[in-house]
């Protein structure tokens, strides 16, 4: 390592070093025409225009409509059995933990008998 | 860029003639891949067609513009590759280019640049984007502040332990 040259030189030098070693042999045309393409079917996605705004997010547009679509079935299943009479029965709770008979199941444990 | 703004592509096309070169240079040279680089200065590209409108020229040149995009979708980049790689969708190791022998390589051995390249890998991330942006998108330090979003003077102590560890790591003299 030499410390005598000028450091304006030696950055010169570095410099050129750099660039030399960062050459890399670029195909231009097909590049220009890859953006060019990008563009153009960018340009054609916006004319939908729900579609189009929600393309470039779609990771978040998936967990978005995921989450919508819980909200909105927990919403219809609270209120059809809010309708239906049936949001305070624990037959559905039985039901959902695979007994399919329910309370009338006679081996059922005693703890999830009825109190009436 | 008023000329992008208005959607000639024609202007977006001379754009690119006159930048594409050095920032595939400066993306493959901090990415380590070179398909990858031109990967993100395609997006580069369209992000400067779409948000041409919003430049204004009172707060950024042209130049400094198009490399803050670079330099953020390089990063952008980065992290996502480091993601994958933590959760195991990709392997590990980076494929360095080998760049196709240019007219620099008459001028330099093959060995020593590539001695050079691999030197330039090892730096840390901001190291070695400063340096790049100085070297190979001959950007002043103003320019390459307002690009990596940084002062100035953080740029040039940067350059300085860039080159330092280059000179370092580089058996030859420079």
């Amino acid at each position: 390592m030499t410390n005598n040259k000028p450091d304006g030189t030696e950055q010169d030098e570095i410099n050129a070093l750099v660039r030399a070693a960062s050459g890399v042999d670029v195909d231009e045309a097909k590049l220009t025409r890859n953006v060019l393409t990008k563009i153009a079917v960018e340009t054609n996605g916006k004319s939908s225009a729900f579609y189009g705004g929600f393309r470039s997010y779609s990771p978040a547009a998936a967990c978005a409509g995921f989450a919508m679509l819980m909200l909105g079935a927990g919403f219809f299943g609270y209120v059809l059995g809010d309708i239906m009479g049936f949001a305070g029965d624990d037959q559905f709770l039985l039901l959902a933990l695979s007994d399919p008979h329910g309370l009338n199941d006679p081996f059922l444990d005693p703890v999830f008998e009825r109190v009436e | 860029m008023a000329l992008i703004a208005r959607g000639e592509r024609q202007a977006l096309v001379s754009l690119m003639t006159l930048y594409q070169r050095p920032m595939v240079s400066v993306a493959t040279r901090y990415l380590g891949r070179q398909d990858e680089a031109e990967e993100v200065v395609q997006d580069v590209f369209v992000r400067v067609w779409q948000n041409a409108r919003l430049y204004d020229e009172k707060r950024a040149k042209v130049t400094t513009w198009i490399y803050r995009i670079n330099v953020n979708l390089c990063i952008d980049r980065k992290r996502k590759r480091a993601f994958r790689q933590f959760i195991g969708l990709e392997e590990m190791t980076t494929e360095i280019s080998d760049p196709v022998p240019n007219a620099a390589d008459h001028h330099e051995s093959r060995a020593r640049l590539n001695e050079v390249r691999a030197a330039i890998d090892k730096l840390p991330d901001r190291q070695r984007m400063v340096l790049l942006l100085s070297a190979v998108a001959e950007l002043e330090t103003a320019a390459i502040a307002d690009a990596m979003r940084i002062s100035r003077g953080a740029v040039e102590q940067l350059l300085v332990r860039a080159r330092r560890s280059l000179k370092a790591m580089t058996a030859e003299d420079i």
